[in-house]
């Protein structure tokens, strides 16, 4: 601590001395709402750049004919270890970075050079979920005004002045001791703070899990949508078999959502219900709503508009939180290139789409915005938990592999529980208009093993058994190129090592992701061709990123241990082979004679 | 004879503040977890009276077979079926475990994991635990589900020595621990993708952690396959007096006890 107050203490004085050798922070300017939905090109203010979730840039300096020339600008270290999920934003050459424990660091986008940090004090937490949850925050800081926003591992909200790290305010949104806590980001839209909590697999979490609206200048709640629970839709209340609302458990919205601005409409996933496993959960039959849904929230109110469950009856904790893209695009494919089309899709007609691969079994849904409907769905990695969908678009769990009861080991699962979709998010690009997204893809047997309720502690109940590869598959990484107005898969890049960092596209024609196994790559967007590719210092992480400062374009990306690794591991022994530690960020730019 | 049951018992699990009786209805029949130091985790009815199993009602036609030739009626009238309509309501505990059947009595009876559920006449008061093994037939449930057929304990030494750490065995311990659990739970017990094993107090808990490593849950596979009752020993004395941890050692045979 003394010796980072020391750095900062000598930044901040090269700073006033000079005044050219970092950013200039004095002149930050505030960010307003129309920059939220319709950032500069130059910078990259929320973790998925724009309130889309399309991680694409406008950028082309950097383009399919140069990459191959990208060499290291300069490169950090992560002041914390943990698992890197980390996700970095920029604005007016500013860099902000969200670590783990709660840590916010503000650089020069130009040469790493710190301008300030924030230390969120926390408290010690002794074993169970908060310690592991603390050293894996992922996207945990968004821009809005002149603030930067945290979200914690205990469950507060603190608005941090962008200019200086001081804290404005803080508030504590929920009580951590029962479970709750923070592991994914907020997004702010029009002075409200978006978020979804996290820890609600955990014992005294019972009865709710939320996503939230806060005041974006004072921190006070607006609303709060229950995803376990709605008096008011008897369809709902109608999914738990009679458990109440107090005996539910899970439904964690741990993704950072999207929003519309044309219907004002958030666009959330919510997680797997709690425990794994119906038969003790003891909702046999039922599908247990909102878990495992895409939730259509109007924005002011935090009414549900819609929802559409993506896997009823989830007895495998497959989660479906992850990212949900939203798209404007035709989409009409073929009957035969997806494995349900809906008799409503019209040819030549743009849709306004949310295009997500919810979750860890890796199948792909194209929903429509204002109707929640599921206009086509086909998978990517090899699943055997949905066995298809009905005439209007509900997708059918595979009831043959619903374990019927306590320690009866259900084997061979493909969904990749452990190893499948995770929180590295894809990237859309709207010169293809296809959405690229990593998926490890792998098996599992799995067994309910009823536990006792401990302070603390998820009440997940199941065991697992070694991950194994999909059949006839010898390795687990994938990219999958899913194009959303033929739902062909145009692509896709197999190989061992898994993809452990989320995508980015780029103006320039470009696709980046990294691997577990070192190596951060471009791949041409139209045909998947690696153009360039480097080895890192260990496993590639977080989100890269791209941004311009003074008519310079740069990428960046973290690397640092995943949470797949040990079961990739597991499956190969040569992918141990990388060092877990190391957290960095690495940043990259053209040569002088390439500009 | 119907159990009628107005207020909720206190749980011992701290964090659950939300009273039973706050949505109970007034004729939902409770179950609740309670705490015994003679017994360790049993259920109870809403006033902490201590619930067992008859084993009369064995899924297994042999111990059906026994039971009902060591308890004549007046031993069975000594058990109280806990009558219930529907699935009792219950805090705390695996909802999926708990349910009704028609019982011997006749009456719909509440159920967990199977088991009718009953309370033991010559229990005055929440804690006792009378009824444990009468005439062998008679057993408390765990939060499990598994029937507990153990002698009631006597409560341990509050500062009990902890035996003393075999160096040869924490040498092993290392070894076996860097080779099998260092990828997931850190090298120094920090954690990563696995808990942090630095000052996690679970550990203490011997029967607990052996079954957590020989069966696994959540993410982490059972190693029962992979490793002998010996390793398990000593990457479990490792873990337990590394990093801090004072939890003393694990024997091999405590290990072979709980494998099944």
């Amino acid at each position: 601590m003394k010796l980072l107050n020391l750095i900062l203490a000598a930044s901040l004085g090269a700073l006033s001395a000079t005044g050219a050798a970092a950013a200039d922070i004095s002149k930050y300017r505030s960010v307003t709402d129309k920059e939220i939905l319709q950032p500069s090109d130059a910078d990259w203010l929320m973790w998925r750049r724009t309130v889309d979730n399309q991680s694409y840039s406008p950028l082309n300096q950097i383009n399919t004919k140069n990459v191959d020339s990208l060499k290291m600008a300069w490169s950090w270290s992560f002041p914390e270890g943990g698992l890197q999920e980390a996700a970095p934003l920029i604005r007016d050459g500013v860099m902000f970075l969200g670590i783990n424990r709660a840590v916010v660091q503000a650089l020069d986008a130009t040469t790493g050079d710190l301008i300030w940090e924030h230390r969120q004090a926390l408290p010690e937490f002794k074993g169970g979920y908060h310690a592991s949850q603390q050293d894996r925050q992922r996207n945990n800081i968004a821009l809005y005004k002149d603030k930067v926003y945290l979200t914690t591992p205990d469950a507060k909200l603190v608005a941090l002045d962008a200019k200086t790290g001081k804290v404005a305010w803080e508030t504590q949104v929920l009580d951590w001791e029962k479970g709750f806590s923070y592991t994914a980001g907020p997004m702010v839209v029009n002075g409200k703070i978006f978020t979804g909590m996290s820890g609600c697999t955990i014992t005294g979490t019972a009865g709710g899990c939320f996503i939230m609206a806060h005041d974006a200048e004072t921190g006070k709640e607006l609303w709060r949508l229950n995803t376990l629970s709605d008096p008011k839709n008897k369809e709902v209340e109608d999914s738990w078999n009679k458990i109440p609302p107090e005996n539910r458990y899970g439904g964690s919205p741990w993704i950072t959502g999207a929003y519309d601005a044309k219907r004002n409409t958030l666009y959330w996933g919510v997680g797997m219900p709690i425990p794994w496993s119906e038969v003790l959960r003891g909702t046999t039959g039922g599908s247990a709503l909102y878990t495992n849904s895409t939730l259509a929230i109007d924005a002011d109110t935090g009414k549900v508009k819609w929802y559409y469950q993506h896997l009823p009856r989830d007895d495998w904790d497959l989660d479906s939180p992850f990212e949900r893209v939203l798209v404007e695009s035709e989409t009409a494919p073929k009957a035969a290139d997806v494995k349900y089309l809906s008799k409503d899709v019209k040819p030549g007609k743009k849709y306004d789409v949310i295009v997500t691969v919810p979750g860890k079994y890796g199948t792909t849904f194209v929903l429509d915005r204002d109707t929640g409907k599921l206009l086509w769905a086909r998978d990517t990695a090899f699943q055997n938990v949905i066995t298809g969908y009905t005439a209007d678009g509900k997708a059918i769990p595979n009831e043959a592999l619903i374990a019927k009861k306590p320690n009866e080991t259900v084997k061979y699962i493909c969904g990749g529980r452990g190893l499948g979709k995770l929180w590295m998010a894809g990237a859309y690009s709207p010169l293809t208009q296809t959405f690229y997204v990593p998926v490890s893809e792998s098996c599992r047997d799995l067994t309910p093993r009823a536990g006792e309720f401990r302070e603390g502690e998820s009440l997940g109940f199941q065991s697992s058994g070694k991950a194994q590869y999909a059949p006839n598959e010898t390795s687990t990484g994938r990219i999958y190129a899913v194009n959303v107005k033929t739902g062909k898969i145009d692509w896709v890049q197999k190989q061992k090592p898994i993809f452990s960092s989320s995508l980015l596209t780029t103006a320039g024609g470009l696709l980046f992701g990294g691997d577990s196994a070192r190596e951060f790559a471009a791949y041409d967007q139209k045909t998947g061709k690696k153009l360039w590719s480097i080895k890192l210092n260990t496993t590639v992480a977080g989100f890269p990123v791209t941004y311009s400062v003074d008519g310079k374009q740069y990428v960046a990306v973290p690397t640092g241990p995943n949470a797949q690794t040990s079961a990739a591991a597991a499956l190969d022994p040569e992918l141990k082979n990388v060092v877990d530690g190391g957290h960095s960020l690495f940043v990259f730019e053209l040569p002088k004679a390439a500009k | 004879m119907l159990k009628k049951i107005t207020t909720a018992l206190a749980l011992s699990i701290p964090c659950a503040i939300v009273p039973l009786s706050a949505h109970a209805k007034s004729n939902d029949v409770i179950v609740a977890l309670s705490k015994t130091d003679s017994l360790g985790s049993v259920l109870t009815d809403s006033k902490g009276k201590t619930l067992y199993v008859l084993l009369t009602d064995s899924p297994k036609a042999d111990d059906k077979k026994a039971a009902l030739a060591a308890c004549d009626k007046a031993c069975q009238d000594k058990f109280v079926p806990v009558e219930a309509s529907e699935r009792p309501h219950a805090r705390n505990v695996v909802q999926g475990l708990l349910g009704v059947t028609k019982g011997a009595s006749g009456k719909s009876q509440a159920t967990f994991n199977g088991w009718p559920l009953y309370v033991f006449a010559d229990d005055a008061k929440a804690g006792d635990v009378n009824g444990q093994g009468f005439q062998k037939v008679a057993y408390v449930i765990n939060p499990v589900g598994e029937v507990n057929k153990s002698a009631p304990q006597a409560p341990k030494k509050a500062n009990a020595v902890t035996k003393p750490v075999d160096p040869a065995v924490m040498a092993a311990g290392q070894e076996k621990y860097a080779a099998t659990c260092a990828g997931c739970h850190g090298a120094a017990g920090q954690g990563a993708f696995g808990a942090a094993l630095a000052g996690f107090d679970r550990l203490a808990n011997d029967n607990a952690y052996i079954k957590q490593i020989l069966v696994g849950s959540g993410d982490m596979p059972g190693f029962a396959p992979m490793l002998t009752d010996a390793d398990v020993a000593a990457i479990a004395t490792f873990t337990r007096n590394s990093w801090g941890n004072t939890f003393g050692p694990i024997e091999a045979d405590q290990v072979k006890a709980l494998r099944k």
